[in-house]
């Protein structure tokens, strides 16, 4: 982004990774982002499944629109709020789990191939609350030959755009795992239409209500029409259907907000009280991916209980992992040592795995928190296996579709005797 | 159009002038910096604030429904049992995972 001081600025658009901290960041408060109310609006008033798509970071913010401070939880309220719009509640949260349970399995799989030169792995992924259940899972390692150590998260699109943009060579590195909002769409279209809510997969329009500006350009990437073109593989949809986007828009935050406002909806008004029903469902490990550190915690909760096979109770701070918790740093770093259950260390002749992590907590102004990282890697010398990365400092719930908060954003205007 | 093209200071400015202009310079750079540390004190103040909301939701669902980890979800495991099979199945394959691309010239 550049211009003279008091000349309109002008943005590269070649470079920009859409991330909007520019918008939230504006001493003017003059950028403003495209938006989908009016087709949203449209789409309610009939003939469509509308499939909200909710992030997690969307629940500690919204409620700033309303008058209440950051940080107050908007959950069965904001599910109430949309229902009463006309909306399905597809929890993003749902979704971060599908991703953990994906990303953390190709994780064991790159460990298992790079560090313990295994050619295929087999384990059990288990829960033995309220009843028992067991997903066994193999891996032909073969393929992770093309995924080589460390792993780079991939749930944040403007990340991924920066190394597209600036370190293609950093690619194999990043999970193949699609961010949650981009789970949720296809598995709305195919396993919600067809098995939960018996619709026809064409008529769900898929809504994801983010916090983040680089959602909307995410959502709109070509390769993003996964739902239509599997559907049509299988048969399952007539060959006439044009082809439809996996997530057909995005609402920030501040847009749901306006949205609400001219439905003349207040989410506060409603309960917060709720029995969570199909995709409403979300563990804790989910809910954290709005925070620096989120997604790292929740991998780590999932790895560790299904290599070391313990399932200690839900509020047992065995589950915390505080030291790999992004807070304010721009970096943290952390070793986790998981002993291995007895089925691995027959399979793997080991007794335990120690993984290297590091949260990147905001890439930094022209990357620099994030390029010593990656630099490393291209080296060949670090030492991690694992690295999460988010391009707002904080991690998205202070994204660039977050309500704009006057105490630390626009900081002209508290500096100036009277309001421009 | 008309396009504004900055002339070079040192055309358009005495030197009065611009001892004068070093000196406002000095005073805004002073104020802004203070001004710039509160800005980043206050938008921390806010991430922990919206932080702190993040993980009483991560308190609540422990507690009230017994979900601590992602694979705890029953919803999760509805979707692997009806639907998807196994993570980095078929399924997953074809609408989970995808390709990055070069974007250099
Ligand atoms: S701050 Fe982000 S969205 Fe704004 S111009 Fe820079 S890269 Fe683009
Ligand atoms: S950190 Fe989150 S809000 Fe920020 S650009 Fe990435 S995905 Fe969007």
């Amino acid at each position: 982004m550049q211009g003279e001081i008091g000349v309109r600025h002008s943005i590269d658009y070649d470079m920009c990774i859409n991330c909007g901290q520019c918008l939230i960041n504006c001493p003017f408060g003059a950028i403003e982002q495209m938006s989908f109310l009016e087709d949203v609006m449209e789409k309610l008033n009939g003939g469509w499944t509308v499939v909200a798509i909710v992030a997690p970071a969307v629940r500690v913010a919204i409620a700033e629109e309303f008058g209440k401070p950051p940080g107050t939880l908007t959950v069965a309220r904001l599910h109430a709020a949309l229902k009463k719009a006309g909306f399905k509640v597809y929890e993003n949260n749902f979704a971060a789990d599908q991703t953990i349970m994906e990303e953390g399995t190709e994780l064991i799989g790159r460990v298992a191939y790079w560090e313990l030169g295994l050619k295929e792995i087999e384990f059990e992924i288990t829960d033995s609350y309220p009843g028992s259940w067991r997903k066994k899972v193999r891996l032909e390692l073969k393929e992770f030959e093309n995924r080589p150590l460390p792993q780079f998260t991939s749930c944040c699109p403007a990340w991924v755009r920066y190394a597209e943009l600036y370190y293609p060579e950093i690619l194999p590195h990043i999970s193949s795992c699609k961010s949650p909002q981009q789970m949720a769409g296809p598995t709305a279209k195919t396993y919600g239409a067809l098995k939960v809510w018996k619709v026809s997969p064409e008529k769900v329009y898929t809504v994801g209500v983010m916090p983040c500006t680089a959602k909307i350009y995410e959502a709109s990437r070509p390769e993003f029409n996964s739902a239509w073109r599997w559907l049509r593989e299988k048969g399952l949809i007539p060959e006439s259907v044009p082809p439809f986007r996996d997530v057909d828009a995005v609402l920030t935050t501040r847009d749901l907000a306006e949205l609400f406002r001219r439905k003349g909806i207040n989410p506060l008004e409603f309960s917060e009280n709720e029995n969570p029903e199909d995709f409403e469902w979300y563990s804790g490990g989910g809910t954290i991916f709005g925070t620096s550190g989120g997604v790292m915690e929740a991998a780590m909760r999932f790895a560790w209980s299904v290599l070391s096979g313990q399932e200690p109770p839900a509020t047992s701070e065995e589950w915390d992992f505080v030291k790999v918790r992004g807070y304010t740093y721009p970096r943290v770093h952390a070793s986790v040592t998981i002993p291995l259950k007895k089925e691995l260390r027959k399979e793997t002749g080991i007794d335990e795995v120690t993984l290297n992590v590091c949260v990147v907590n905001g890439i930094g102004f022209g990357g620099m928190h994030i390029k010593p990282v990656i630099e490393e890697v291209l080296a060949g010398t670090s030492r991690y296996h694992f690295i999460e990365v988010m391009t707002c400092p904080g991690g998205c719930l202070n994204g660039g579709g977050q309500p704009v908060e006057p105490m630390g954003t626009s900081w002209i205007d508290p500096v100036l005797p009277l309001p421009l | 159009m008309r396009w504004f093209i900055e002339k070079p200071a040192s055309l358009r400015i005495t030197r009065r002038g611009l001892l004068k202009v070093f000196g406002v310079t000095v005073a805004a750079l002073a104020v802004g910096a203070y001004k710039v540390t509160d800005l980043f004190v206050h938008r921390n103040r806010y991430i922990k604030m919206r932080q702190s909301g993040q993980y009483k939701d991560d308190e609540r669902v422990r507690k009230t429904y017994s979900l601590a980890a992602s694979q705890q979800n029953p919803m999760i495991k509805r979707f692997y049992d009806e639907f998807a099979g196994q993570p980095f199945g078929e399924v997953s394959e074809s609408l989970l995972h995808t390709k990055y691309f070069r974007r250099t010239g």
